[in-house]
């Protein structure tokens, strides 16, 4: 009885913490829907804008899950997977990394200067520049996230077997772990595809502004208060996520597609020279993929922290007028400062978040029960802004008066969607007759699972602490206005800082986001390699 | 073992954060009040005289000011918008004008009757027209801050056959651009920079300036703005990526003008080009010019929301910011450079010497709207 | 394309247990004519670590050298692909997510077959097996001994010289282990397929051809001192 009531005051108090904020979105999301008559159709350049989305989108997610899908199947069809080779990339703060990009790779930038020929750089503002960050940023991602999902697989048991009846192992890879892995990686793919066309810091520092895409035009609607800017923030806001819904069914066509084509190619009879050409090609994108991860993240870093120290630097100079440690003895104080808020809330979201998860899986499996997946990560279909401009207009602020705790609750409502997407494909995969066994050793049902269960997910649960973490240190819009600025964080200090015309302080802040990351990670990658129980 | 530190971890957190709440409601109680200023945050010049006027304040009222840093202070007016309480605002202090003073106004959102509550008000220039922010009466909702002149930033190489102060017309300016081709842009409207240089070019164009004083008329608007529109379609092959595309806001441009994608950048700040190079933050081969020989002025302002639970300490802290100290400091050059709106005190170096050029008013406030959407209607597809 | 009666012959075979540099050797054997090998040993001996070796797989923790020649040929070099041994494990036979038909064709991919020609063959053999009407069903939707017994189809439809099965049964209940173990002797006999059976259990190996005990590394010579 006391079980009963413990199980369902903890899934209801959880229930009501992931749909009281939709309640919220109800009430102060006005339903004006971009109708073939609406004012957005009329706006000049929306047509561009929303192909340039669509193009963003797709390009860039299938680039990344090509890249990656490579470099997993290399993991599979050896003996030792790599685990840092992608790690410096994964860590870098997005808009970090497209500053320090810009920086180096743009023509007048950094390497142009030093280099006598010219290159074609990528230029400022424009769509490839946007998609090749993307790119840079998505593929880690999804290597790293699919390292983990390909670990819930026995893929080393398939592809011992297909080669047993003649197939080669990289055939063994495309042919049957990879459709396997592709499913696994299904919401993963998604939760990527909607950022791709929702993402707005990147896009409008790197994307094109004439038109801008879609997203970032929504949010600088958001923030003109003429009643027409008004309207077309409302129905741009209902378009986002229509275009949101649209990447998510092209996910998941995509996976068909190529589940249909890796299927049709069973049985069929392949060269040796073919096979050999194959092979070598994709040893030669796999190689020049890293190489170029490791080698843009490594200048992008250590141009980050050069700028931290750099003085007056400007065109067409390759040195700075001055070095200088000025600007961190001047500004380590807030530094530290900001960090701490950062990791405060940072961690408190991830524990509560990644508990809230696995309370929830249980509850599921024990139940037999499986809530579909798509209310879960709902949060990831809507743009941001527009979430947390209805909350400042719902009831929202009269549930959570404290500003630190609506911060909090925004966080973890955000990182819930994200470590759910690692967590429960995961969970899924292990039986659930460890946790069985030991309750009928007597162990209650969490101690039980705390020994049996726990051990065979702690590569899940530390990366569902780390992707959560890592979601909540790097809010700004929810961090900004639900708790009023009560509560700067790096993040908020590094976005109000990159609003300016000045590199030397925002550097500042982007490194030691991404240094945070990266300890992070590396934390996880050693949590996640100790030996299990 | 992992147990005990995971409650260790979440126990050490939840204590930081609700001890966070509880250590400012507790100094808020006692004598020193804490007062919210939302200002923008990217320049690190602007931020550090803030850090200065926390310790003044703090040394001289016992308030503590925190400066919340915001990338765009609308980010503040959708927060304040949003409020629908009477007394306690999360905001006690803001820096704005235009657009977002208007929309804030509209919402009787601001506290009124500065003039009379604030004594340093009396100090204000009275040579300056700011009692009209962009067209939009100040009703006594806001309290001037300091000076903002639209100019031109060039390099220098560019201007080399010219002697300060450099005034250029546009006609000079389109020379300009066909000599060096794909090297000059401007902030893309409607960010704010953006549509100023619309207007600026506007006065320089139209042929009857004094109609941009007045209301746009449906029918007229288009008329009176052909010339600006014929100027830059002829000007736009010559910038930057044909004037295709743009870059998004002042402080986007001078980052690209530093960095030597472009030739030309542009300020509303009449001393940022000497007190950025005297900083280190601008290329030294960096020259002022205004466009045309009126320079489009207008005016940066301070508000306090009406529902502000620290009324008091926000006047105090606004108070200070418009006395004499401060507003010297705010002007030097090796600090923020921003012109003082008070007379200069007796013996005060004056700043603006050499720098703030005759002006342009604001046009009549519904011509941003115009301007804007003529804009985009033609030059974003 | 059932494979010809090859001789098989394993010499000079010894693994090394890398983590205390521990040798054990292993007896020559001879297989002909399709006959089979039963292996027996407690559990966690290291007999599945061997078959894995002779399959071709490179494990972290042992290392194997010797001898594996088929019909003459040595292919201890070749890798798993090429060298013509198949493997039935324990449990999961067969890829979950492909068709009963698709799991058959991955072992047909070298005949050089049409796809017409392929469904055939994949027709006639579950017909011979009675599982007709099971084509298009995934693993999942098919009994233990359903899959034991389409995870051996597929293992022969490759037509390999020897094939190694590593405690086969295991996932199969006592009566339904019975049948499955008697209908796989028969199959592959009938097909004249060499086999290497490895089980803790005396009964999975009651119908082999040889039987071999597997030698307990604590009294046997290690492999240097027996080739000296």
């Amino acid at each position: 009885m006391i079980k009963r009531i413990g199980w369902g005051t903890l899934v209801g108090a959880l229930m009501i913490s992931l749909g009281l904020p939709w309640v919220f979105v109800l009430q102060g999301l006005p339903f004006n829907l971009p109708t073939p008559t609406a004012q957005l159709w009329h706006y000049p350049g929306i047509a561009s804008a929303l192909r340039d989305s669509l193009v963003v989108g797709l390009v860039a997610s299938c680039i990344s899950l090509f890249i990656a899908s490579i470099i997993i199947g290399r993991d599979a069809t050896h003996g030792k997977p790599k685990t840092n080779d992608v790690g410096l990339t994964f860590a870098a703060p997005h808009l970090a990394f497209a500053i320090a990009f810009l920086w180096l790779f743009t023509p007048f930038g950094w390497f142009d200067r030093v280099l006598p020929f010219a290159l074609p750089w990528f230029e400022q503002q424009s769509l490839v520049t946007l998609i090749t960050i993307l790119v840079f940023k998505e593929t880690p991602f999804l290597v790293v996230l699919g390292r983990q999902q390909l670990a819930q697989l026995p893929y080393r048991q398939w592809i011992l077997q297909g080669r047993s009846v003649g197939t080669s192992a990289q055939r063994s890879w495309w042919l049957i772990v990879f459709p396997a892995w592709l499913k696994a990686m299904r919401l993963v793919l998604i939760a990527v595809a909607i950022y791709t066309v929702s993402v707005v810091d990147v896009a409008q520092v790197t994307g094109p502004l004439n038109p801008p895409l879609l997203a970032p035009l929504v949010v600088n609607w958001q923030l003109q208060f003429d009643p027409l800017s008004q309207q077309l923030a409302e129905q741009g806001t209902w378009l986002l996520m229509g275009l949101a819904g649209m990447m998510a069914l092209w996910v998941i066509a995509q996976e068909l597609v190529l589940r249909c084509l890796m299927s049709a190619r069973v049985g069929r009879v392949v060269a040796q020279s073919y096979e050999a050409a194959v092979a070598l090609a994709t040893s030669i994108i796999r190689r020049a993929s890293l190489i170029a991860l490791l080698g843009v993240s490594t200048a992008a870093c250590i141009a980050l922290i050069a700028l931290t120290f750099a003085r007056g630097w400007f065109y067409p100079s390759v040195l700075p007028l001055e070095w200088s440690i000025a600007s961190w003895s001047a500004h380590n104080d807030l530094l530290l400062q900001r960090l701490g808020t950062t990791l405060s809330i940072g961690l408190v979201v991830a524990v509560l978040a990644t508990m809230a998860i696995t309370a929830l899986r249980e509850w599921q499996r024990h139940h037999r029960y499986e809530i579909n997946d798509a209310w879960l990560l709902a949060a990831l279909f809507v743009p941001q802004l527009s979430l947390v401009v209805a909350w400042l207009h719902s009831d929202w602020s009269q549930w959570f008066s404290n500003d630190t705790a609506s911060v909090v609750m925004a966080h973890f409502w955000f990182s819930f969607a994200y470590g759910y997407l690692i967590y429960a494909p995961a969970e899924r995969a292990v039986p659930q007759t460890h946790l069985t066994l030991g309750r009928s050793l007597g162990f209650g049902y969490w101690r039980s699972w705390w020994w049996f269960k726990r051990p065979l997910l702690t590569g899940a649960l530390a990366h569902c602490l780390l992707v959560t973490l890592l979601v909540s240190v790097a809010q700004y819009v929810p961090t900004l206005l639900l708790g009023a600025g009560r509560t700067p964080t790096l993040t908020t200090e590094l976005v109000a800082l990159s609003s300016g015309g000045e590199w030397q302080l925002p550097a500042m802040f982007a490194t030691a986001l991404w240094l945070l990351a990266l300890v992070s990670l590396v934390l996880t990658q050693i949590i996640s390699k100790e030996p299990e129980l | 073992m992992l147990v005990r530190y995971l409650k260790f971890i979440v126990l050490l957190a939840l204590t930081s954060i609700t001890a966070a709440p509880a250590v400012a409601t507790a100094t808020k109680s006692d004598s020193a009040p804490t007062v919210y200023f939302y200002a923008w945050g990217g320049s690190e010049s602007v931020n550090s005289y803030l850090n200065w006027v926390s310790e003044e304040v703090a040394e001289r009222y016992g308030i503590q000011l925190q400066h919340v840093k915001v990338a765009d202070i609308s980010e503040a007016v959708t927060l304040l918008l949003s409020e629908n309480n009477e007394s306690d605002s999360k905001i006690d202090l803001l820096w704005i004008n235009g657009e977002n003073f208007k929309a804030l106004k509209a919402a009787e959102k601001l506290l009124s009757g500065l003039p009379e509550k604030v004594a340093n008000s009396r100090l204000l220039r009275n040579d300056l027209n700011w009692r009209d922010d962009f067209g939009e009466a100040v009703d006594g909702q806001e309290l001037p801050w300091g000076i903002a002149q639209f100019q031109l930033v060039f390099r220098a190489h560019v201007l080399a056959q010219k002697a300060p102060p450099v005034a250029l017309e546009p006609s000079e300016l389109l020379q300009l651009a066909m000599r060096y081709p794909g090297r000059f842009s401007y902030p893309k409207p409607p960010a704010f920079h953006g549509t100023s240089w619309l207007k600026a070019l506007a006065y320089e164009l139209v042929r009857e300036p004094r109609e941009l004083q007045k209301p746009p008329g449906l029918a007229n608007s288009e008329q009176v703005l052909q010339p600006l529109w014929h100027y830059l379609d002829q000007l736009h092959p010559y910038l930057w990526r044909s004037g295709k595309e743009f870059p998004g806001s002042a402080a986007q441009q001078r980052q690209w003008f530093n960095h030597g994608t472009l030739d030309n950048a542009v300020t509303f700040n009449p001393n940022e080009v000497p007190a950025l190079q005297q900083q280190l933050r601008m290329t030294p081969a960096a020259r002022a010019a205004s466009l045309g020989s009126r320079a489009l002025t207008n005016f940066h302002y301070l508000a306090i929301p009406r529902s502000s639970g620290q009324q008091q300490a926000a006047l105090k802290v606004l108070n200070f910011l418009l006395s004499e100290p401060a507003q010297l400091r705010k002007s030097a050059l090796d600090g923020w450079g921003d012109p003082m709106v008070i007379n200069a005190p007796q013996g005060a170096a004056k700043t603006d010497n050499g720098t703030l050029f005759p002006s342009h008013e604001e046009p009549h406030g519904d011509w941003t709207t115009v301007l804007e959407q003529q804009w985009l209607q033609r030059y974003q597809q | 394309m059932i494979s010809q009666a090859t001789q098989i012959a394993l010499s000079d075979q010894c693994l090394t247990w890398r983590q205390d540099g521990r040798t054990q050797s292993l007896p020559d054997m001879n297989l002909t004519d399709g006959a089979s090998l039963g292996v027996m040993g407690p559990s966690g001996c290291g007999k599945s670590s061997w078959l894995r070796c002779l399959l071709g797989e490179t494990l972290s923790y042992v290392q194997f050298s010797g001898r594996i020649a088929i019909a003459g040929k040595d292919v201890s070099r070749l890798p798993i692909e090429q060298r013509g041994i198949g493997i039935l494990m324990q449990d999961n036979p067969l890829f979950p997510h492909y068709s009963v038909a698709k799991n058959l064709a991955f072992a047909l991919q070298r005949q050089g077959l049409t796809k017409a020609a392929q469904k055939q063959v994949i027709e006639t053999q579950l017909a011979e097996l009675g599982l007709a009407d099971m084509a298009e069903r995934l693993p999942g939707q098919l009994s233990g001994g359903q899959q034991a017994r389409i995870g051996l189809l597929r293992t022969v439809l490759a037509e390999p010289a020897l094939v190694l099965l590593d405690e086969p049964f295991n996932a199969l209940d006592a009566e339904r282990r019975q049948q499955v173990r008697d209908w796989t002797f028969n199959f592959l006999r009938e097909r004249g397929i060499a086999a290497i059976i490895v089980s803790h259990q005396a009964d999975d190996l009651s119908l082999v051809d040889q039987q071999l005990y597997w030698p307990d590394i604590a009294v046997e010579q290690p492999c240097e001192a027996r080739t000296k």
